[in-house]
């Protein structure tokens, strides 16, 4: 993999001897193995074979790209997801609520390459109104967060609509308890028992939701950075494989694994914070 | 609908005609393109787009014209001598590299060298490894001894990636200079953002006149309908590689094409070695079962040449008459010489011979792009048409070329050969059949072919060449030890607000930057 025949065959053999040597691939896997790992104590992730850069390097200018479009794309999720699934779930079986179904299900099915293009055909070429794709001078320059909307709309969408789908079944398992027929008869204001009482104890199913989205947001920006030319991680990872520079792909994968642990246990901490009676004893 | 085609990209072949308007100075021009550049470094870098940056950087010796043909550059003249084994160039006075510098004898030997130290080598930069020596005989005088004859030395001269790089910079930048190369050309480098963008600055001082542009802005975008959409939103001037559903919008749209498929082959390799593809009549009838206006309709909405002979039809050595009468779309004829080979059709649809035995032939074939599949997918609803049974075997690039490059004749029955000649020159298009370069992936041992290859590589005039590549082409056609199926079209388009002449040299088609200008208040 690491010298495919393509390569190999335009390199004299002493030149894919040096490369070998460059690359500690003249060791046993044993010992390239232990020399990773030390290296990763270090945070160095090793040196890409296509540009002879430090893998660490990338990520430290690429990194704030991927988090600033994955954030954008959470918020979205959350911020659709939540607010139309509790409505759904109020207003079930409501017109709206048949409108909104329909319309989650097409949003979890869509593919994102397809939709990032649909966007940018609305926003960018029919209405003008967004650069179709790029990152500008970064979303903190002038004008740089109108480059931001398309790629994190079309992150946060597909999230989105799995979270109204999820939020509207929690909802509706939660409001048909006792202690929110027992709140209501005592008088509390709908708005309350909705938003206090009910939407409280159907989070946990939706947080578990929302951290995994955590992860698929890094790793759903490959798609995403690649329709819309954003210079994140994704991106990196996609040129990487392309070319077979495998420690890129390596160490890209392993920021995603590390991206999903951290998010499962932001999400455990979220647990106590929304139903008290999970502590961890 | 290929003429169409080349009609609706405005003429194909030829240059088109210069924009209406006087030249106005200023503006920012923007390129987009999919490559991902490793670095900007003229010679070491291994993208092959990196051609068109080289363009705007640097120079070379020699050029090309829209045919082809060897023209002068930085080298205003030359001669060879009469064993063609040494070649003296005279080069141009008073040009200086974006540093200051002078470009002399002195700074082509330094980039030549260069290049020869590099371990990593695209073809034709191999015309590196032929030379012998190199001597200054004055500043600006040089003496190339090579060592055989090749009438495609001058030609190869003319490579992009034999741009001048200036020893002055290289010396004290050391390894930086990979990162911000210097040359004589048009545009200086300014900076590189790794998957964002490149920005070149006007050079005020080129030898050919200050340009009109006062820079460059050269964005990396993966998606080519993204690219497109980019051109549509005026948000960029040109694209390098526009896919052929974007390139038909954009037509529409007003925007300028360019269809350039002269540089590529694709066809579907035989292994001339395995039974039953060593008998002729199954090769031959395949190639007449090859419909190969499906391919290029599919694929590439008409934009694309079919390839008949192995060599194309952009190449001055091209012979229309053979390709016109060599291997028609025709089931009939192919069914008939599989009958005559003992394949007998059966009411199943599929073919048998004496013993029972079913006609199939699998073949290998990489599982992307996309687009490469599709041609697999076609070629084994051809052959299935006249009742041949291709079963597809998709895998990974690596994999696939371990397949056929196995010694001595392969794993593969068939498979798919795609390969780029980098030139026009008719040599450049035989050389990739003969035995002995390295993707023999057809293992044909057919000597006759290998002999006028090297017969065309000692014949240095255009006259006697066409005659060899004629012979060339009828040995293609005689042995049919492939399916050659098309040269794929690579299309440029640029805005209407993107005015200049354009030429095409080994990597395409490419405006003339440095006499590109922008249309004022143009959107």
């Amino acid at each position: 993999m690491v010298l495919a025949p393509d390569e190999s065959a335009r390199l004299t053999k002493a030149a894919v001897e040096e490369f070998r040597r460059k690359h500690g691939l003249d060791q046993p896997l044993a010992v390239q193995y232990l020399r990773y790992m030390q290296g990763l104590l270090r945070l160095d992730f090793g040196t890409s074979i296509r540009t002879s850069q430090p893998i660490a390097g990338e990520f430290a200018k690429r990194l704030p790209a991927t988090m600033q479009l994955g954030a954008a794309g959470l918020l979205i999720s959350v911020a659709i997801g939540v607010v139309v699934g509790v409505v759904a779930a109020v207003r079930r079986g409501s017109l709206l609520d048949r409108v909104i179904q329909p319309i989650a299900f097409l949003g979890v099915s869509i593919p994102s390459f397809w939709q990032g293009i649909l966007l940018i055909m609305v926003f960018a070429i029919l209405l003008r109104w967004l650069p179709p794709s790029g990152w500008g001078d970064g979303i903190f320059a002038e004008g740089g967060w109108r480059y931001l909307i398309l790629p994190a709309l079309t992150l946060g969408t597909g999230g989105a609509a799995l979270l109204v789908r999820m939020v509207r079944t929690s909802m509706l398992d939660v409001l048909n308890q006792d202690f929110v027929r027992t709140a209501r008869a005592k008088g509390v204001v709908e708005r309350l028992v909705v938003y206090r009482h009910a939407l409280r104890n159907a989070m946990i199913p939706v947080i578990t939701l929302i951290g995994l989205r955590i992860g698929d947001l890094i790793g759903g920006s490959v798609i995403v950075e690649t329709v819309f030319a954003w210079p994140g991680i994704g991106r990196y990872m996609i040129q990487a494989i392309g070319v077979r520079d495998f420690p890129v792909v390596q160490s890209v994968t392993l920021l995603l694994a590390l991206s999903y642990v951290l998010a499962n246990l932001a999400v455990d901490v979220a647990y106590a914070y929304f139903d008290p009676r999970i502590r961890f004893d | 609908m290929l003429l169409l085609g080349l009609v609706l990209v405005g003429g194909g072949a030829g240059l088109a005609a210069p924009a209406p308007g006087t030249p106005a100075s200023g503006g920012v021009a923007t390129m987009v393109w999919d490559t991902v550049w490793d670095y900007p470094d003229p010679q070491t870098s291994t993208m092959l787009s990196q051609g068109y940056i080289n363009r705007l950087l640097s120079d070379s010796l020699t050029t090309l014209d829209a045919e082809g043909r060897v023209r002068p550059l930085l080298a205003e003249r030359w001669r060879e001598s009469a064993d063609k084994l040494t070649y003296v160039l005279w080069l141009r006075k008073g040009v200086r590299f974006q540093d200051g510098a002078p470009f002399d004898a002195n700074a082509v030997i330094f980039t030549y060298n260069r290049v020869a130290k590099h371990p990593i080598r695209r073809r034709p930069p191999d015309v590196i490894d032929t030379i012998r020596s190199m001597r200054a005989v004055d500043p600006y005088q040089l003496e190339i001894k090579i060592k055989s004859p090749d009438p495609r030395f001058l030609e190869k001269l003319a490579d992009t990636t034999l741009v001048m790089v200036s020893p002055k910079a290289a010396g004290w930048m050391g390894q930086q200079f990979v990162y911000r190369p210097v040359g004589t050309g048009p545009f200086k480098f300014i900076s590189w953002k790794s998957s964002e963008e490149m920005v070149l600055r006007r050079n005020d001082d080129y030898w050919q006149g200050k340009p009109y542009l006062e820079g460059f802005r050269i964005r990396e975008i993966p998606s080519r309908e993204v690219q497109a959409l980019e051109l549509e939103a005026g948000n960029a001037h040109v694209a390098i590689f526009v896919e052929a559903a974007p390139a038909q919008r954009l037509k529409q749209l007003g925007f300028s094409l360019d269809l350039s498929a002269g540089i590529s082959h694709r066809s579907v390799a035989i292994n001339n070695h395995r039974p039953p593809l060593d008998d002729i009549r199954i090769r031959r009838a395949m190639n007449y079962a090859t419909n190969r206006k499906e391919y290029i309709d599919v694929n590439y909405l008409g934009l694309a040449n079919p390839l008949i002979t192995g060599i194309g039809q952009e190449s001055w050595g091209y012979d229309a008459e053979i390709a016109r009468t060599a291997y028609p779309f025709d089931r009939a004829r192919a069914g008939a010489l599989l009958d005559e080979a003992g394949w007998r059709l059966r009411p199943d649809g599929w073919r048998y011979n004496a013993e029972g035995r079913r006609l199939t032939i699998p073949m290998f074939w990489p599982n992307s792009p996309r687009r490469s599949v599709t041609k697999g997918e076609i070629f084994q609803a051809q052959m299935k048409a006249i009742g041949m049974e291709i079963p597809l075997q998709l895998v990974d690039r690596a994999i696939w070329s371990r397949n056929w490059e196995k010694e001595p004749y392969g794993d593969h029955f068939l498979t798919m050969d795609g390969r780029g000649t980098g030139s026009l020159h008719p040599a450049a298009h035989a050389e990739l059949y003969h035995t002995k370069t390295f993707r023999n992936i057809h293992k044909h041992a057919i000597k006759e072919i290998d002999d006028v290859i090297d017969q065309g590589t000692r014949t240095f005039y255009e006259r006697d060449a066409k005659i060899v590549y004629r012979r060339f082409q009828q040995l293609v056609v005689e042995h049919a030890f492939m399916v050659p199926i098309y040269n794929p079209g690579y299309v440029m388009a640029w805005s209407k607000c993107m005015k200049g002449d354009w030429v095409r040299d080994s990597s395409g088609a490419f405006i003339q930057f440095h006499k590109a200008w922008l249309q004022p208040g143009c959107k």
